[in-house]
C-alpha cells in the first residue's frame, strides 16, 4: 500500500528513465573474411555509428564501448574483446581456441541500440597438402600445390622463407609464382591460410638452376641464308625446350635448333632466312620451364656494303679442307670478320657454313680453310665484319665431287718471247683440261687477260701444252688448267723473257727492319695460300752478329708484305750461315758466331694454322670472375722439350674465341674447353686484357695441362700469340764434321722414296781455311710438319773439286727445269772462295741417289766471273748468279742453261747431271739494283728475292730486291 | 527518514486546508539566487530558486508552510586512460541538468516580531534529472549520449529573515541533495551547499 503511494506520487512527479545514443549502429563489413583457430586474430568492423559513451564520470569515468559479439552458426555468443577506432571503425580480438566455422558479429552500442553483420567470416584450422607439381620449376615460374582447405584471398604460400605470389586458390589446389632470388635446390613449401594455420611438405619444391644466355656467335648474320648460330648458355635444367627470336616488335620465332647434353653449353639455333633485319633477342626454355633471355643477342643484316671481290681458288673437294684466299676492295675486311659459304638453296637442313682459320692479312686479303665434309654444289660466300658490314659473292664457290686439279709443276718454267712455250704441266687429277696462261707484264704491272694455250696431250697427272708466248713483252704468267667440271688450278708462274734469258729489271721490295750482312734467306709455306720470306741473321757489317728473323708475306706474283721480326729469334746471334727449306722446316748449317765458323745445325717448323685448337665448349659459374663485355681468348698448343720438331715450342693459336659476359653481380667464370692437338702437352690461354678491347690484343694468361681452363679473371701478362708464318723452337741438327762459314748446302728428295730427303752439306770455311769434304743427313718425312733426323751427319766419300765457301748450291729438278728427269734432284756447287781466300769459279755437280748419298760428282763447267757471297737462282733450266763479282759489292749478273740430252757443247746430260752451256752476262737492265756482297737470296713462286748484304755504300743493308724469273 | 518526510509533507498539506484562525494568513512569494556548491565532482553552478509559502497564524506565526522549484545545470569533464581507444585514452564532458520540485515548511526560530528572525527550513524534492556527455579519443569524436531520470531528494536552509519594504530580505544557507546514479554519472550524490539571498514579498 505504501509503495502504491510512492510509485502515484513518483508518476506525479513525471519519473522516468531514457538513455539514447547518437545513431543506431550499421556495419558494412568485417575484415578479414577468415581467420585461423590456433591463432585468432584481429578483426576489423567498419560501418557507422559505433559510438561509445563515457559513464560514472563523477566517480571512476571509464568508456562503454560498443559490444562485440560473434554468433557462429549455431547461434552461440562469442564475447571478445574489442577497441574502437572511430565512428565508422571497431576491432575485435578473435580468441585462439574459436572452433571452427562461419561467424556473424553483431555490434551493440551503449544505448543499446545494435547492428549485425551481413556477411560472414570464418574460423579454419590448417590446410592440408598433398602435392606439389611440378616439383622442379625455375623461380618466377607458376607450380601446384594440391590439398584441401585452401580459402582464396586468405591463402598465402612460401617456397623457403620467401613468400611466393598466390596465382588462383580453389578449395583443392593452389596455383602459385616461385619467388625470383631462390636459391637453387630442394625448399620446403609452405602454405598459410588465414594469416597462421600453416602447412609445410618439407623438400616439396626444387629451384633449378635459371640458364644464362651469355652470347650468341656470329653477332650479325646475313638475311639472305640460312645460318646456324651458336646460342652460348649455362645452367640448361634437364634438356633444351625452344629457342625462341624476339624482334624489337615483340614477335617471337620459334627456331629449330640442336643441343648435345654432353656439351651442354652450346645451341645451335638456326637463323632462317627473311628474318627481318634488325636486333633479335634470344630466349631460351629448359625443361623445368625456367627461361633465359638475352637482350639484342644478335642482329640481322641485309645491306652489302662489304666491297667482297673474289675467292681463290672458288672450289673445293669434298673429301679434303680447302685453303682459300679472299680480296675485297674498300670497304674491306675488319679484324677477325667471319667467312660462311651458303648453299645455293639454304634450309633449315642446308645451312650456311663457317670457315675456320680465318685470318686477316690485311682490309683486302684475308685466308681461311674451307673445311672437308660439305655438300657438293654451289655456295654464295658471305664475309662479316664485326661491324655488321657484309660482303657476298652469289654462287661463288663450287664443292666438287671430284678433286680439282693439282699443278705440281711446269717446265720450263721460264721460255723467251721468240717462240711459243712447250710446257709440261704436272699435277694431279686433269680430267679434259683446258690451259690458259695469264701474264703481267714486267716492265708496266699490267696484267693482261688470259690467253688460251692448246692441249697437246693429258694423262690424269700430265699436260702437254703449248702457249702461246711468242710476241709477248717480258712478263711473269700464271698458268691455269680449268677440267670440264670447272674446277682449275694456277701455277705461280712461267716467266717469259727475251731470247738473252736476260732477266727483266728488278724491283725493290720493302726494306728489312734491321740491316744485314751476311744472312740466310729461304722462303716457306705454312700453308699452300700462305707463302713466306724468311731472313734469318747476319751481322751488322761491323762484327755485330745478330740472331734476330724477320718474315714477309709473298704474293702469287711475287709482291711483299712488310717484313715483321719473329718472336722466335735463331738460337744464337750467327752470320754466314746457310739455310733450306724442306715441307714445313727451316734448316740452317753452319755459320759463324762469336767464337767463330760453328759446326751446328737447327731446324725449326714453320707452324701450321690447322694445328691449332678449336675452342669447342664454354661453360660460366657465376658470382665471381670477369665482368660484362666481350672478352677474347686463343689457345695455342704447348709441346714438350723432348719434341723433335718444336722442342718446348708453342703452336699457333686457335681462332678468336669471344665470349660476351652479361652483366651478373660478382662476375662470371667462363671454363673454356677445346680440341687436343696430336703432341702437345699443354696449352697456352691468352685472353684480351680488357673488356671489349680489339680483337688481336690477346695477351699471355694462363698455361694449363687439360684442354679446358677456367678463368678466374686474373691480369694478363706481356706474351702474346705467335702468327702464321712464325717458327717454332729451333731443334738442333747433328754436330757437323767441322766449323762451316758459309757453306754449301740444300736439300733433295730421294729418288727412289720420297718419303725421304738429304740435306746435303759442303765445304764452308772452317776456323783455319776453306774445306772440300761433303756431308750429308738423310731426313725421315713423316708429314709436313714432322721430320726425323738421325744422330749423325754421314760423310760422303767424295769431296768438292776444290775447297771452297761463299758459294752457292743450285737446286736442279723437275719442278724447276724440264731437263731434270721426275724425280731427280740434281745440285750444282758454284764457285767461291777457296784456300787463303782466293776465288775460283768452278761449278761442281752431284745426284742425290736413293739412300741419300751424293754421287756422280763432276766438275762440270767454271764462272766466267769469279764471285764469292753471292746471290742465285736456278729455274727454266738455267742457272743465275747475282752481284759480289770478285767478292766485292757488284751488281752484275751470268747466267748459264743447263745442258740437255745432245745439245750442242755439252759434255754430259741426263741421266747423269748435266754439263752447263756457257755462261753468259745478264743484260745491264737486268742488273742489281744495289751492287752487293753477301747478300741473302732465296726464290719462290717465280720470283727471286736478294736481300741485304755489303752494298758499295753500306757495310750491311736493309735493302731487298726481286726479279721474276 | 524517508517515511517520516513523507508524513510531514502530507501533515503541511492538510494544515493548509485546514479552517483559518481569526487571522488570515498570509503568503510569501520568495525570488532566490546563489552559487551551488556542489558535493560530487560537480563544478560550481548557479542555484535560481523561487518559491511560494504561507505564513500560518497559530504559534505566533512561527510557521510557514512553501513550495517551490530549484534548477541547477551543473557541468564536468575528465580525461581517462583507456588503451581500447585511439591515443590510448580519451576526453569527456558531462553537461548536467537538475530540475527540483518540492515543498517544506519552515519555523522561526527567534521571535517572528523581531527585527531579525532566525528560521529554518525543510522539506522534500524530486530531482528531475538529465545526463548529456560526449567525448573523444585521438582526435574521433564519440557522439553525445542523453540520459534522462527522477530521483526523490530532501532540501534544508538555515538563515535570517529581515523586514524590507513589503516583504523582507532572506538570506540562508541552502543544501539540496539526491541520488544522482545513472550509467553518465555512476553512483553519485547531487548533494550540493549554496549561499543564496532572496527578497520575499509578503501579499
Amino acid at each position: 500500500m505504501r509503495h502504491t503511494r510512492v510509485m502515484v506520487l513518483l508518476g506525479l512527479l513525471g519519473c522516468s528513465y531514457e538513455l539514447t545514443g547518437p545513431a543506431t549502429p550499421s556495419i558494412e563489413a568485417v575484415e578479414p573474411g577468415a581467420f585461423c583457430d590456433e591463432v585468432g586474430g584481429t578483426g576489423t568492423i567498419t560501418g557507422a555509428n559505433f559510438a561509445p559513451m563515457p559513464e560514472n564520470t563523477l566517480t571512476d569515468a571509464s568508456l562503454a564501448l560498443p559490444d562485440v559479439v560473434l554468433y557462429d552458426q549455431d547461434e552461440t555468443a562469442v564475447d571478445v574483446s574489442e577497441t574502437w577506432q572511430s565512428s565508422t571503425q571497431m576491432q575485435f580480438e578473435l580468441p585462439v581456441g574459436t572452433a571452427e566455422g562461419t561467424y556473424t558479429v553483431e555490434v551493440t552500442n551503449p544505448d543499446g541500440s545494435q547492428a549485425t553483420s551481413a556477411v560472414d567470416f570464418i574460423v579454419v584450422g590448417p590446410p592440408t597438402l598433398t602435392a606439389v607439381d611440378p616439383d622442379l620449376v625455375c623461380a618466377g615460374t607458376e607450380f601446384t600445390i594440391t590439398g584441401e582447405g585452401f580459402v582464396d584471398g586468405y591463402t598465402q604460400v612460401w617456397v623457403g622463407e620467401a613468400e611466393a605470389t598466390v596465382v588462383s586458390v580453389s578449395e583443392t589446389e593452389v596455383v602459385a609464382e616461385a619467388p625470383a632470388g631462390l636459391s637453387t635446390g630442394l625448399h620446403d613449401v609452405t602454405v598459410g591460410i588465414a594469416g597462421g594455420c600453416e602447412t609445410t611438405l618439407v623438400d616439396a619444391l626444387e629451384i633449378a638452376q635459371e640458364p644464362i644466355v651469355f652470347f650468341v656467335d656470329p653477332p650479325v648474320v646475313y638475311q639472305d641464308t640460312f645460318t646456324q648460330v651458336s646460342v652460348w648458355v649455362t645452367g640448361i635444367e634437364g634438356s633444351v625446350t625452344e629457342v625462341l627470336l624476339v624482334d624489337a616488335a615483340g614477335t617471337e620465332t620459334s627456331v629449330s635448333y640442336t643441343w648435345d647434353a654432353g656439351r651442354p653449353s652450346r645451341i645451335f639455333a638456326t637463323v632462317p632466312d627473311g628474318m627481318p633485319e634488325g636486333s633479335y633477342d634470344v630466349v631460351v626454355s629448359d625443361e623445368s620451364g625456367c627461361s633465359a633471355v638475352l637482350e639484342e643477342a644478335f642482329s640481322v643484316e641485309a645491306d652489302l656494303s662489304l666491297a667482297l671481290s673474289a675467292i681463290d681458288p672458288p672450289f673445293g673437294w669434298t673429301s679434303a679442307s680447302t685453303p682459300v684466299t679472299l680480296r675485297a676492295g674498300s670497304p674491306g675486311f675488319q679484324d677477325p670478320p667471319r667467312v660462311y659459304l651458303s648453299p645455293e638453296t639454304p634450309s633449315d637442313t642446308s645451312l650456311a657454313t663457317e670457315l675456320r682459320g680465318v685470318t686477316f692479312e690485311s682490309e683486302q686479303r684475308l685466308t681461311a680453310v674451307v673445311p672437308e665434309g660439305l655438300a657438293v654444289g654451289r655456295y654464295d660466300v658471305l664475309v662479316i665484319n664485326p661491324d655488321g658490314s657484309i660482303g657476298q659473292l652469289p654462287l661463288a664457290f663450287t664443292v666438287t665431287a671430284d678433286p680439282p686439279p693439282v699443278i705440281t709443276a711446269v717446265s720450263p718454267v721460264s721460255t723467251d718471247n721468240q717462240n711459243d712455250l712447250a710446257a709440261t704441266i704436272l699435277g694431279e687429277n686433269f680430267r679434259n683440261p683446258t690451259v690458259e696462261i695469264e701474264c703481267r707484264e714486267l716492265s708496266s704491272g699490267t696484267l693482261g687477260a688470259r690467253i688460251g694455250a692448246t692441249v697437246d696431250s693429258f694423262t690424269v697427272d700430265q699436260i702437254q701444252a703449248t702457249m702461246p708466248t711468242t710476241g709477248l713483252s717480258p712478263s711473269v704468267c700464271l698458268v691455269w688448267v680449268t677440267n670440264d667440271d670447272g674446277t682449275w688450278a694456277s701455277y705461280a708462274s712461267v716467266s717469259v723473257a727475251l731470247p738473252s734469258r736476260n732477266l727483266s729489271a728488278w724491283n725493290a721490295g720493302p726494306g728489312l727492319a734491321v740491316a744485314r750482312r751476311a744472312p740466310a734467306a729461304v722462303a716457306g709455306r705454312a700453308t699452300t695460300t700462305a707463302r713466306f720470306l724468311y731472313v734469318l741473321g747476319g751481322d751488322d757489317g761491323a762484327g755485330t752478329r745478330l740472331d734476330s728473323i724477320e718474315a714477309s708475306a709473298v704474293d702469287v706474283f711475287g709482291d711483299l708484305s712488310s717484313f715483321r721480326s719473329l718472336p722466335k729469334p735463331l738460337p744464337r746471334a750467327l752470320s754466314h750461315a746457310t739455310a733450306a727449306t724442306l715441307d714445313r722446316f727451316v734448316y740452317v748449317v753452319g755459320g759463324v758466331d762469336d767464337s767463330g765458323p760453328v759446326n751446328t745445325g737447327w731446324r725449326a717448323q714453320i707452324l701450321d694454322p690447322l694445328e691449332a685448337p678449336e675452342v669447342t665448349d664454354l661453360a660460366v659459374t657465376v658470382g665471381q670472375g670477369l665482368g660484362p663485355g666481350r672478352w677474347t681468348y686463343r689457345v695455342a698448343a704447348l709441346y714438350d722439350a723432348s719434341d723433335d720438331d718444336n722442342p718446348g715450342g708453342e703452336g699457333l693459336p686457335s681462332d678468336a674465341f669471344a665470349v660476351r659476359l652479361p652483366d651478373i653481380p660478382g662476375g662470371v667464370e667462363p671454363t673454356l674447353t677445346w680440341t687436343p692437338v696430336a703432341g702437345a702437352v699443354g696449352y697456352r690461354v691468352y685472353r684480351s686484357p680488357a673488356a671489349d678491347a680489339p680483337s688481336g690484343a690477346e695477351q699471355f694468361l694462363a698455361d694449363v695441362a687439360a684442354e679446358s681452363f677456367t678463368d678466374v679473371g686474373g691480369t694478363v701478362g706481356s706474351g702474346v700469340p705467335l702468327r702464321v708464318g712464325d717458327l717454332g723452337e729451333w731443334s738442333p741438327l747433328p754436330t757437323m764434321a767441322a766449323g762451316r762459314q758459309s757453306p754449301y748446302a740444300a736439300i733433295g728428295i730421294d729418288p727412289g722414296d720420297p718419303g725421304f730427303a738429304t740435306l746435303v752439306v759442303a765445304g764452308g770455311k772452317d776456323a783455319s781455311d776453306a774445306r772440300d769434304d761433303i756431308q750429308w743427313l738423310q731426313i725421315t718425312r713423316n708429314g709436313p710438319g714432322d721430320h726425323d733426323v738421325p744422330a749423325n751427319f754421314s760423310n760422303s766419300t767424295t769431296t768438292l773439286t776444290n775447297p771452297r765457301y761463299e758459294g752457292a748450291t743450285f737446286v736442279a729438278d723437275s719442278n724447276l727445269h724440264s731437263v731434270v728427269p721426275q724425280g731427280d734432284t740434281w745440285l750444282y756447287f758454284g764457285g767461291g772462295r777457296t784456300t787463303g781466300g782466293g776465288l775460283v769459279g768452278t761449278f761442281d755437280a752431284a745426284r742425290i741417289a736413293a739412300g741419300g748419298d751424293v754421287t756422280g760428282f763432276v766438275e762440270v763447267d767454271t764462272l766466267p766471273n769469279t764471285r764469292a757471297g753471292y746471290a742465285f737462282a736456278s729455274a727454266g733450266d738455267t742457272l743465275y748468279v747475282f752481284g759480289a763479282t770478285g767478292g766485292q759489292p757488284d751488281d752484275g749478273g751470268d747466267s748459264a742453261g743447263i745442258c740437255a740430252t745432245g745439245l750442242p757443247g755439252c759434255n754430259s746430260g741426263p741421266p747423269d747431271p748435266p754439263d752447263l752451256q756457257n755462261w753468259n752476262g745478264l743484260a745491264n737492265e737486268a742488273n742489281l739494283i744495289v751492287p752487293r756482297y753477301l747478300s741473302g737470296s732465296t726464290q719462290e713462286s717465280s720470283v727471286i728475292f736478294v736481300v741485304g748484304g755489303t752494298t758499295d755504300t753500306e757495310n750491311a743493308s736493309t735493302s731487298v730486291e726481286w726479279n721474276n724469273y | 527518514m524517508g517515511a517520516q518526510m513523507t508524513r510531514l509533507f502530507f501533515a503541511a498539506g492538510l494544515l493548509l486546508t485546514a479552517p483559518a484562525y481569526a487571522e488570515p494568513a498570509s503568503f510569501v512569494l520568495g525570488l532566490h539566487a546563489g552559487p551551488a556548491f556542489a558535493l560530487s565532482p560537480l563544478d560550481i553552478t548557479a542555484l535560481p530558486r523561487v518559491t511560494l509559502g504561507v505564513e500560518l497564524p497559530p504559534a505566533q506565526r512561527r510557521f510557514r508552510l512553501w513550495g517551490g522549484a530549484a534548477w541547477a545545470p551543473p557541468r564536468s569533464s575528465g580525461s581517462v586512460s583507456d588503451d581500447r581507444v585511439p591515443s590510448g585514452s580519451f576526453d569527456y564532458e558531462l553537461r548536467q541538468q537538475e530540475l527540483m520540485l518540492g515543498g517544506g515548511v519552515a519555523f522561526a526560530i527567534t521571535n517572528p516580531e523581531g527585527p531579525v528572525v532566525v528560521d529554518v527550513e525543510v522539506g522534500p524534492q524530486a530531482f528531475l534529472l538529465e545526463s548529456r556527455v560526449d567525448g573523444s579519443a585521438g582526435g574521433e569524436a564519440f557522439g553525445e549520449h542523453r540520459e534522462v531520470y527522477t530521483r526523490l531528494g530532501v532540501m534544508g536552509a538555515l538563515g535570517i529573515r529581515i523586514p524590507a519594504g513589503p516583504g523582507e530580505v532572506a538570506v540562508q544557507g541552502l543544501f539540496t541533495a539526491s541520488k544522482l546514479d545513472g550509467r553518465v554519472t555512476g553512483d553519485a550524490s547531487s548533494a550540493s551547499i549554496s549561499p543564496s539571498v532572496g527578497y520575499r514579498f509578503v501579499l
